[in-house]
């Protein structure tokens, strides 16, 4: 709680978090061994599909460039903006953010196991899709809130 | 937690940004706290208190709010 309170540490997990999710996406993207890990077939799921056609044409680059974006923009608004420590009713705001992506996390390993076992395909899709969802949600909940505080 | 904070701000004459500052928390904090929206801690409460210059109980209603 009281790391939270200081706005470099916001700013280091975003910046961290971001980095490495891009550099994965960044890396994927029209990589051949990549491709030839994702499911060959077609999926039943039709939004697991259109997200497996996404990545096999290597546009999650594109998503690596909108965490980094946004992320730049968190950057530079703590940077600029933000010298004072936040105080208690913004640390709390902020600790939500944490559980939403706790909350996320916790809850991925029933559905991927379930995802798994009645349908065994699109494991590698499944994780994904879950990990550009949780962040993508927790980093448009932390520009709000460098916006707001 | 229902509070007399708005009420003894106003009394005052501060706005809820120069009473953020007097206790050192964001005018976001002392909104929060008049609407209801947060419970500020025992030290933030205590810091209330001092500067209000009354005891916690008579600024926060604990018995007419109920126990989270």
């Amino acid at each position: 709680m009281k790391l939270l309170r200081s706005p470099m540490v916001n700013l280091g997990f975003v910046t961290i978090i971001s980095f490495i999710y891009s550099l994965i996406f960044f890396l994927t993207s029209n990589h051949m061994e990549f491709e030839s890990i994702l499911y060959p077939g077609e999926l039943e799921s039709s939004v697991l599909r259109q997200w497996s056609d996404f990545l096999r044409q290597g546009n999650q680059r594109y998503i690596g460039y909108i965490f980094l974006t946004i992320t730049a923009v968190i950057i530079f608004k703590i940077l600029i903006y933000k010298q004072k420590k936040y105080d208690e009713y913004q640390t709390n705001i902020l600790k939500n953010a944490l559980n939403i992506a706790g909350v996320m996390s916790m809850a991925l390993m029933p559905i991927i196991l379930i995802n798994f076992l009645s349908v065994p395909n699109g494991l590698l899709e499944s994780i994904l899709l879950f990990a550009t969802v949780q962040w993508l949600v927790v980093l448009i909940y932390e520009i709000i809130y460098v916006f707001r505080f | 937690m229902r509070n007399r904070v708005r009420e003894l701000r106003l009394n005052m004459n501060l706005t809820q940004a120069q009473l953020g500052e007097k206790v050192n928390v964001s005018r976001q904090a002392i909104n929060a706290i008049e609407t209801n929206k947060f419970d500020p801690s025992l030290w933030l409460a205590y810091d209330l208190a001092v500067f209000f210059k009354m005891s916690i109980q008579e600024i926060f209603d604990f018995e007419g709010s109920e126990r989270k």
